[in-house]
């Protein structure tokens, strides 16, 4: 990503795939790719690539008929990120980029400038945000509508196809969501034009405070997530089931190995934190707060990073060479 | 896994553009040499297709 105009190319930087299908004038048409926390390819369909090209051309000729450039801007790339560019004058430029470091460092920038805001961490929320999901052969097509939700009061129903968001041709799951990724997280709306039994209709899904907001395990696969605070200052594996059969847990049973204490980065005070109420490496992470329905290790950090609350302390029981510890952290900002 | 397949999908999808008019295959980039296709893709007319992985 070190060479990307980051004025031009937006997408998910989290995704681990992602296309753009654009004009050379900048005007990106469509994008494909998106996921949620089920799996890194549960929302791609080479058959949707297929029809999206097909339907992208389409839009090529329709914008090559009256085009409206956008304005141009300076050249922008994750170097040119004040906060990245001090980072590397520290260490050195890594030899790869990744595309998620572009949201980590963005983020960094904003803490830096004080318009961070915890809202800040909602990113290109998926439509179900909204309450309806996508037909993943035919993404413009609205697969199901949740009962209740905004789109349900909306009148949105199974089978509609959205034509466009905004006033926008849209194809695609992720050109919806960067017209979400525009809502405000306290509430606002979206216009879509749909077609239904071949009329099409317009319909403005009206979104209410906090309808961004994700729990931890559907937020837990994007990388962003490790930047968040307050930090454990530990983390590490689950025990295969073979180790937990040894040690008599249940084969379901939440388990999180102590394979590492943060002494490194930004806050090492996190691992110090860690230690100082016990912690130690090999330990086994067996529930916290008296929770342990945790469905993997980043489901734990995540969960940690969105309900505790610095100045809190929060028990942790362990298992320590084959025996039970207990022992209280206090959260550290 | 997925970034393996995923790449190779995105070229499978393209196949048919292959026997589609010149003017109307979106030219192809990786994140790597978007620059160069997008130079391209003005002089030529063309739509880009861009795929980062």
């Amino acid at each position: 990503m070190a060479t990307v105009d980051l004025n031009v190319y937006r997408f998910d930087f989290d995704l681990t795939f992602s296309v753009l299908l654009m004009n050379a004038d900048g005007t990106i048409y469509h994008r494909y790719g998106s996921r949620d926390h089920t799996s890194a390819d549960g929302h791609l369909s080479q058959a949707a690539l297929v029809q999206l090209l097909r339907d992208g051309v389409a839009t090529h000729e329709a914008y090559a008929k009256s085009p409206r450039p956008p304005k141009p801007l300076p050249r922008r790339t994750i170097l040119d990120i004040p906060a990245f560019a001090a980072r590397t004058k520290k260490t050195k430029v890594p030899d790869c980029i990744h595309c998620h470091m572009v949201h980590d460092a963005e983020r960094e920038q904003a803490i830096s400038d004080r318009t961070w805001t915890p809202d800040g961490r909602w990113i290109w929320p998926l439509p179900s945000q909204a309450g309806f999901t996508l037909d993943v052969e035919s993404p413009a097509r609205i697969a199901t509508v949740r009962k209740g939700s905004p789109a349900d009061r909306t009148g949105l129903r199974a089978g509609d196809v959205v034509r466009s968001a905004n006033g926008t041709r849209v194809l695609t799951e992720p050109d919806i969501q960067w017209f979400l990724d525009r809502v405000d997280a306290k509430g606002g709306a979206l216009k879509l034009e749909i077609e239904r039994g071949g009329e099409p209709r317009s319909m403005t899904v009206t979104l209410p405070k906090g309808w961004k907001e994700v729990g931890p395990l559907e937020y837990s696969w994007r990388p962003f997530m490790w930047q968040l605070r307050p930090n454990p200052g530990f983390g590490g594996p689950p025990l295969s089931a073979d180790e937990k059969k040894k040690l008599g847990l249940a084969a379901d049973a939440f388990t999180l190995k102590v394979q590492y204490i943060i002494e490194w980065g930004d806050h090492p005070e996190d691992g110090r934190n860690a230690k100082k109420a016990g912690i130690r490496k090999g330990d086994i992470l067996l529930s916290a707060a008296g929770q342990s329905d945790w469905q993997s290790s980043v489901h734990f950090q995540t969960w940690f990073r969105f309900t505790r609350r610095a100045g809190e302390s929060v028990d942790l029981r362990l298992l320590r060479d084959g025996r039970e510890v207990k022992v209280r952290m206090d959260v550290i900002p | 896994m997925t970034r393996r397949l995923l790449p190779a999908l995105a070229l499978a999808a393209l196949l048919p553009f292959s026997l589609r008019p010149a003017a109307e295959e979106p030219a192809f980039a990786w994140q790597d040499d978007l620059e160069a296709a997008r130079a391209r893709a003005k002089s030529e007319g063309r739509p880009l297709l861009i795929v980062f992985r």
